[in-house]
């Protein structure tokens, strides 16, 4: 692989973060949500949806359409359109997408999207059928669906390196302080201390109750453009310091132990100008807890295998003055609505980064890091995404 | 008990309720290659066919299962499974019986059938003395 550089971001933005319509069952189809959204986000904006002229979208959802059918459901017509199946990655290869998109002049404003539904039984048809390596390799194995193989990842960690489910509780129980202080988040009226998490009960040993996320309804986007049009419409903004993705990384590692984030996490803080102090706020996928140290272990913000002395020296809540992470609650608190998921991280930051997250506002943030995992085959994710996002200048 | 349909590909002759390990090699390059796959992993080229394969492995995680989305299995739950480092080369996900074998120890892997009938892999601890207590 090249070690030349990718161009830079500059000129593009990101704006109007929206997060809409979670709930713990739906009967609405992923098209609700999506195109929900995109009402929401031209409400955000002041725009009319005739502005839009792009948009990237991801949904496990759509079957039978794809995302160029949802044109004429929302009555919109586009020079420029994406379908991005990339999971917990999708929302930083929307805005890697989106961003040249913008830059290069095929398109001025492109909205982000990612929705799902949540119809009783939903979740079981779609990691029953979710890849061919998975139903020919991991779901005959006890049908245990994403469980299976991250309970397996998180074993042989524990295994590695001696980390234990404290160090995992820590982050859940965080990101549950977080939780409770975002209206939306599912799960933000339920305390968790951490005997509640080691107490809960087991699903896939050594993965307990609390280390699952719950499947849930929602739809998450935002807008990218030029930064002269956010500022012409009085949006605030952020803009992207620098950006990465990868998909199957270190393939001949027997056990997914590390991605993408330690082949360019290095590289990534270069292009951006920034060191890791100066990362104010982290969003990690966090289908499981594992996944989110290994994140917070590959983008540098822990040394290899240290993960006990990190969680248990370092607060990740919104408002602890250490490291705040997942600052809505993440999925693990918030429910994990699909694809969406895999844009809440940007758009939580986008919050962050503008000064309109509300309660769980974390103080004086400048720049933020999101990471995104995404599309476990059989035995591991393999789509790893990164980005820093930074404040823009002008709506202050 | 509702009916569980597998389709892990393996080959298990019909009337077998065990085999030897087979994996899909390359005629050409001789990788092998799992999951089932149309061409081969390592060279692209379509020359895989079913091979018999070295039956060892080592075992780089288990975890017991409380908790399936299949009714047919949920009567069987605890299960375990581990992820398996085939001497063959690729990794596997395999039933793992006795359950109690160590991260790290010897397993040898074969083609069996589940409850349900389906052919799946199936990992026993090579040194019955490795296992924990």
């Amino acid at each position: 692989m090249t070690d030349r550089p990718p161009n830079n971001y500059r000129d593009v933005v990101l704006a109007a973060p929206v997060s809409y319509g979670y709930s713990k069952q739906s009967d609405k189809p992923a098209r609700w949500f999506i195109g929900s959204v995109l009402r929401e986000l031209c409400r955000t904006a002041g725009i009319d949806k005739t502005a839009i002229d792009g948009a990237a979208i991801s949904s496990f959802g759509l079957a039978p359409d794809s995302v160029s059918f949802l044109t004429q459901h929302y009555g919109i017509s586009l020079r420029w359109l994406e379908q991005l199946p990339f999971g917990g990655a999708s929302g930083v290869i929307a805005l890697r997408r989106a961003a040249r998109a913008v830059q290069c002049g095929d398109a001025e404003i492109v909205a982000c999207i990612g929705g799902d539904s949540a119809a009783a039984g939903s979740f079981r048809e779609l990691v029953a059928d979710f890849s061919s390596f998975s139903n020919a390799a991991a779901y005959p194995y006890g049908a245990a669906g994403p469980n299976a193989p991250f309970a397996l990842i998180t074993a042989a960690y524990m295994e590695r390196y001696g980390v234990t489910r404290e160090a995992f509780g820590a982050l859940a129980v965080a990101q549950r302080y977080n939780a409770q202080h975002y209206p939306a988040a599912l799960l933000g009226d339920k305390p968790l201390s951490l005997d509640d998490y080691l107490n809960a009960r087991p699903i896939a040993a050594p993965l307990h109750l609390f280390d699952c996320v719950m499947p849930c309804a929602g739809g998450e986007g935002f807008l990218v453009m030029r930064e002269q049009r956010a500022i012409e419409l009085g949006l605030a903004y952020v803009t992207i310091a620098a950006a990465d993705e990868r998909h199957n990384a270190f393939a001949d590692d027997p056990v997914q132990l590390r991605s993408g984030w330690s082949e360019f996490g290095d590289q990534l803080y270069q292009r951006a100008g920034l060191g890791r102090a100066d990362i104010d706020l982290v969003q990690t996928y966090d289908d499981y807890p594992v996944i989110s140290a290994l994140q917070l272990e590959g983008l540098g913000f822990f040394g290899e295998g240290e993960f006990n002395q990190f969680a248990a020296s370092t607060a990740t809540t919104f408002d602890g003055g250490g490291l705040p992470h997942n600052t809505s609650g993440g999925q693990l608190s918030g429910g994990q609505a699909g694809s969406a998921a895999g844009y809440l991280g940007v758009v939580e930051t986008l919050r962050q980064l503008t000064g309109t997250a509300g309660a769980n506002q974390v103080a004086n943030a400048r720049h933020g890091l999101v990471s995104g995992y995404g599309m476990i085959n059989y035995d591991r994710g393999l789509c790893s995404t990164a980005c820093i996002l930074s404040r823009g200048g002008h709506h202050e | 008990m509702s009916e569980f349909i597998a389709n892990t590909q393996l080959p298990l002759a019909v009337g077998t309720d065990s085999g030897p390990l087979l994996l899909q090699q390359c005629g050409e390059c001789h990788a092998v290659s799992y999951p089932p796959r149309e061409l081969c992993g390592h060279c692209l080229v379509d020359a895989l066919s079913w091979q018999p394969q070295p039956d060892a492995g080592q075992l780089l995680a288990t975890t017991t299962l409380h908790h399936s989305l299949e009714p047919a299995l949920q009567q069987q739950l605890p299960i375990v499974i581990g992820s398996i480092k085939l001497a063959a080369g690729p990794v596997a996900i395999a039933y793992l019986s006795p359950p109690s074998a160590a991260i790290g120890s010897a397993v040898t892997v074969t083609i069996g059938r589940d409850s349900a009938g389906n052919p799946v892999l199936q990992a026993r601890p090579t040194n019955p003395q490795e296992q924990q207590p």
